[in-house]
């Protein structure tokens, strides 16, 4: 038998060992199982918005050093009446309560708390003497139309109109940041428990004329953790559909069982494993158990494969599952290691990239694949080795009736030789062409104006939209940081022009809505003590006239830090699209470049030079995380691609046989991110690894499907023969694979998540494509690169 | 140690001249400079020219629906008011700064310029194309025979240094100023000689305005207030606003826009009759205004803006 000659010695120390204990190492299995049950019951899910930030990244370094103006993680809840005017009595007393309920969430930074209702929101109004001031709403307000009207006036007084109160005056706004770090309680705040509080608000305030919208990363988390409470569903059900097809496939319930029981051991393992490492498991990060089930399974039905092939090949009559077990362990010892450390190493080095989201999922997914290797090949031959057949005979004649003779099988042998070698050859070609160009057209970072992850007809995205369209600015900013000498904005004239004019270059941007910044307020306050004589907003060259109208501004505003050595330029964009940020970035890049700071000899700014350093605001976080998300796609890419190569040389010392385990799937990875630009899928953080992971999957495919090639082929097959009897056994694994996984990954159009939803379009079409290229391109490529096996020897 | 001196002198003279720089760098040509701060409109001509902040000047020549930003204008501080004597047009703000053109506002040059005074310059007018005055803060009067070649300087009263926030001169050939904290000024030769006169309010006037023999002053908090004899007494006309008022435009013979703050719009009617004009109330400032060819071009903190009056 052919397995039995190309037995190495190693697989055979291997089998001896592992088969000879085979009770005490189920055991071992089963009760580190238990424990890693126990484990995984307790992992948490872990959201953080500090762990998406690219902390390498310049802008970062910006964000991490200026804390007090980061403004990228706030909560917005807007309380709107239906009537469209929100002066009334009940409208008051909401947005009142709505004001205390956002300060009382922990987390919540009260200081930078803002609405109608907190003292920080201010109004002035000149007065024959001088000015008057004070709070929009006056200390000893009582609802009646005069008061309302009053309220009314310091509104457009305050200049809030449109950004705490609605357009319309059919609405108003609470805005609140949050701290990663509860300053109360020292702990990390929990994002779903805030999301839980902030979904209270809403029902306890919604409703009787009023709506409550609420939008931020707070309530981002809390959606899609609520969605990906859905996943388990999806996860219930592709195991569901897996286990059907697979009993189809193996005509024995036992056979269909163990692949899953294996595939669903390594997901457990792998959760539990997260929980004593510390870690949770991010929302976004949920449907990785998912491809390790999938990973496992592929390999799973590879493994019932080679034991029902191995069983047929014996006797009849003396038929034994053990002897079956051990050869099907023997023959997919070596390419189901080579598949899964090319798997492993390959999602090992997504680690590289500096993104702590982006690691965690590295790990979880490294972690996974690696177990499958104990699990499906070690526990799963074991398992196998045990299965007592009623009637062996009639079994492996009921399995060798459903061999893949037929037409389809034909045609697919075919490609193994011309003409149908060329047509691949030219298809791929066409394809490489094809895929190039229109991946072209893929987008980092956000496509689209809302929460990609969410559908678009989501409640978070309908809120998001009522937002923008109610109020004049929107939640998506920039923030840059204007770093200059201490006492700049009162001492130095120079530098309040220097930013006033970098300010105006940015409200003169396409995209951009409005520039906030503190010269703007200098001028109207100046204009203010000069009697609100429109003529006199203008910086003053006079530092008393600074210091008076600067006197007035706390560092709470959000304007100025404490001696006024920094001061951000707000920069409200219209949506957080990837084009809208990269032109806004662009300009200040190109601003930076044109008026550089002026320097003294020891490097420090000249008083009145201005440095304006990028960027804080979300849009700013997000220009940084595209930044990176672009940089890492190739390495990342190359590190994938060079560790499974380096693997494949090492295993099949063919450059040849590589080239043609490779290219199948490099051209998939290609489509794939045709496939995102088609779908309007932008390339972030959240999906980055995507392509990567599919590698990792579709790798296995090539890797099975070769190994049985060159082996039949180095005994002396032709490639096309050699080609026919590999598809009999794994190529129809792999075809029976792909499709399972393929149906199951599908299911996920339908989840809640927008985000589920693509990855299963983006999965399927990974698996399916991955498929067809490893059983249609793979032989056409051994066809024209290693010519002498065209013939046997 | 020299070459380290040498360093000091470098850099001391690398502020120096950067401070220079700034002291009059023109003004840069921006895509929304005519949705930036506008403070005065004047008709050169057919065409309409605007000035405001960041030394922009745009100039219209089909009656104010679309604005050109002139380039290579001396100043990028604010100008505060643009006033035009045939193809003559002056402009006028901070910094002291006066910019001039001959050419109805496509080339500009500047006239005078004061940094290191800190007073920026309000108003202005001429009666033909040599002869006018130029007045701002804390007194401040410019007058000039010659077109603003040279500039007389100097202040209108020895003792009383208030702001100076407008001048016009009345079909009679008198002068008026109005000025800060219920202070006005008047001349009856021609701007030789300026007498002071308070008014029954205290507040600042913005604006002074004609109409035949009624001089009509407004200002601070919604207050006008109109004479009927050459500026000797004055009435005070009720508005019911309390925003400030800053420009005018004459409508008709007999008939002026007033605007302001908050987006204020009143109709002065010959002899003190007033309404206020209904319309959008979108809160923005306003600080002038021009009527033409049955519309009123407004124009303040957010640019200009075209209305039809009723």
């Amino acid at each position: 038998m052919t397995t039995q000659n190309n037995k190495s010695k190693f697989a055979a120390i291997c089998e001896g060992i592992l088969f000879s204990n085979k009770k005490l190492i189920l055991l071992v299995l089963l009760v580190i199982t238990g424990g890693m049950a126990y484990y995984a019951s307790q992992l948490k899910v872990d959201a953080g918005f500090e762990k998406q930030l690219p902390l390498d990244h310049e802008y970062m370094k910006t964000f991490m050093e200026h804390e007090k103006f980061r403004g990228a993680n706030r909560i917005l809840v807007s309380v709107m009446d239906d009537s469209g005017n929100m002066f009334n009595d009940q409208f008051f007393e909401k947005l009142e309560k709505v004001t205390d309920a956002v300060i009382f969430i922990p987390g919540v930074n009260r200081a930078s708390v803002k609405s109608l209702f907190t003292p920080n929101v201010r109004f002035v109004e000149v007065v024959e003497d001088g000015f008057a001031g004070g709070n929009v709403i006056p200390a000893d307000f009582s609802p009646s139309p005069e008061e309302y009207e009053t309220v009314r006036a310091n509104i457009v007084k305050a200049g809030i109109l449109g950004r705490l109160v609605a357009e319309d005056f059919n609405g108003a706004m609470v805005w609140a940041d949050l701290q990663e770090i509860n300053p109360q309680t020292g702990e990390k705040i929990d994002y779903q428990i805030i999301a839980k509080q902030l979904e209270a608000i809403r029902t306890n305030f919604e409703g009787d004329g009023q709506t409550v919208h609420i939008i931020g990363f707070a309530k981002i988390v809390g959606d899609i953790a609520e969605g990906a409470k859905s996943v388990l569903y999806f996860f219930a059900l592709a195991i569901l559909i897996t286990a059907i097809l697979l009993f189809w496939y193996s005509k024995n319930w036992k056979l269909t069982v163990y692949p899953i029981i294996c595939s669903l051991v390594a997901v457990i393992w792998q959760m539990g494993l997260l929980k004593l490492m510390g870690m949770g498991i991010d929302p976004m990060n949920i449907l990785t158990p998912f491809l390790v089930f999938a990973i496992g399974v592929s390999h799973g039905v590879q493994m019932i494969s080679g034991w029902t092939d191995q069983l047929i090949k014996q006797p009849a009559g003396q038929r034994s599952s053990d002897l079956a077990a051990r050869g099907a362990f023997c023959a997919l010892l070596a390419p189901g290691v080579i598949a899964l450390l090319s798997d492993t190493i390959g999602f090992a080095t997504i680690y590289f990239i500096n993104i702590e989201i982006i690691q965690e999922l590295a790990i979880t997914a490294t972690v996974g694949v690696a177990l499958i290797i104990i699990t499906n090949l070690i526990l799963l031959p074991l398992l196998l080795s045990g299965i007592k057949l009623k009637d062996s005979d009639k079994f492996c004649a009921k399995f060798k009736q459903d061999q893949p003779h037929g037409g389809i099988w034909k045609l697919i042998a075919g490609f193994a030789k011309t003409p149908l070698a060329s047509v691949a050859l030219l298809v791929t070609i066409g394809l490489f062409a094809f895929g190039y160009i229109k991946s072209q057209d893929m987008q980092i970072g956000d496509s689209q104006a809302g929460v990609p992850e969410l559908r678009p007809d989501s409640r978070y995205n309908q809120d998001a939209m009522t937002i923008s369209t109610e109020f004049s600015l929107g939640v998506d900013m920039i923030n840059v940081i204007a770093e200059t000498t201490p006492n700049a904005c009162t001492e130095s004239y120079r530098a309040m022009h220097n930013i006033d004019r970098f300010a105006w270059h940015m409200s003169n941007v396409e995209g951009v809505q409005q520039v906030i910044t503190l010269p703007q307020f200098a001028k109207i306050i100046t204009a203010g003590w000069n009697e609100g004589n429109i003529k006199w907003r203008e910086l003053s060259r006079n530092n008393y006239v600074m210091r008076q109208s600067l006197s007035g501004i706390e560092t709470d505003t959000g304007l100025l830090n404490q001696d006024c050595s920094v001061m951000p330029i707000t920069i409200f964009t219209e949506d957080h699209k990837a084009s809208t940020i990269n032109t806004v970035i662009a300009a200040v890049k190109a601003y930076q470049k044109q008026v550089p700071p002026a320097l003294d000899d020891t490097g420090g700014l000249i008083e009145g030079e201005v440095r304006f350093r990028l960027a804080t605001g979300n849009a700013g976080v997000m220009a940084s995380t595209n930044d990176v998300v672009k940089g890492a796609q190739m390495p990342m890419l190359i590190m994938v691609y060079g560790a499974i190569i380096l693997l494949c040389l090492i295993t099949f010392r063919s450059i040849m046989g590589t080239i043609s385990i490779v290219l199948p799937l490099a051209l998939v990875s290609l489509l794939a991110y045709a496939l995102m630009a088609f779908l309007g899928i932008g390339l972030k953080v959240n999906t980055l690894p995507v392509v990567a992971l599919g590698v990792g999957i579709g790798v296995d495919y090539g890797i099975y499907i070769f190994s049985r090639l060159q082996s039949l082929m180095k005994s002396g097959v032709a490639l096309y023969d050699a080609y026919k009897e590999t598809l009999r056994l794994t190529g129809k694994a792999v075809l029976f694979t792909a499709l399972t996984l393929g149906i199951g990954v599908g299911t996920w159009i339908f989840s809640d998540l927008q985000f589920q939803a693509d990855m299963g379009i983006l999965l399927a079409f990974m698996f399916i494509l991955n498929m067809v290229g490893a059983l249609l391109l793979l032989p056409a490529l051994a066809y024209w690169l290693m010519p002498k096996f065209r013939k046997g020897i | 140690m020299k070459t380290v001196n040498f360093k000091v002198i470098i850099s001391a003279f690398a502020m120096w001249f950067s401070q220079q720089c700034l002291a009059q760098q023109p003004a840069e040509v921006m895509p929304l400079a005519d949705q930036a701060l506008v403070l005065s409109i004047a008709k050169v001509g057919t065409s309409l020219v605007m000035v405001g902040e960041r030394g922009h000047v745009m100039k219209s020549k089909d009656e104010g629906k679309t604005w050109v930003q002139i380039p290579n204008i001396p100043v990028n501080i604010t100008l505060t008011k643009v006033i035009a004597y045939n193809n003559h047009v002056w402009a006028m703000g901070h910094d002291a700064a006066i910019i001039h053109s001959d050419d109805g506002g496509e080339t500009w040059e500047l006239q005078f310029y004061d940094a290191d005074r800190e007073v920026p310059l309000l108003s202005g007018y001429f009666e033909n194309e040599d002869k006018g005055f130029i007045i701002g803060a804390y007194g401040t009067l410019l007058s000039t025979e010659d077109g603003g070649e040279t500039w007389d300087d100097g202040l209108i009263h020895d003792e009383l240094d208030y702001h100076l926030n407008d001048i016009t001169r009345g079909d009679d050939g008198n002068y008026y100023i109005a000025g800060e904290a219920g202070y006005g000024f008047k001349s009856m030769d021609g701007g030789m000689t300026w007498t002071e006169f308070e008014l029954p309010y205290m507040g600042s006037m913005f604006g002074v305005v004609t109409l035949d023999d009624e001089i009509i002053m407004y200002g601070l908090r919604g207050n006008l207030l109109h004479s009927m004899d050459q500026g000797e007494t004055w009435d005070e006309v009720y508005t019911d606003i309390e925003n400030n008022l800053f420009g005018s435009t004459r409508l008709s013979g007999d008939q002026l826009l007033l605007v302001g703050a908050n987006g204020t719009r009143l109709v002065y009617n010959k002899g003190g009759d007033v309404t206020i004009m209904d319309g959008e109330d979108t809160g923005d400032d306003y600080a002038d205004a021009l009527a033409i060819s049955g519309q009123v071009i407004l124009v303040g903190e957010t640019g200009f803006k075209a209305q039809t009056i009723k």
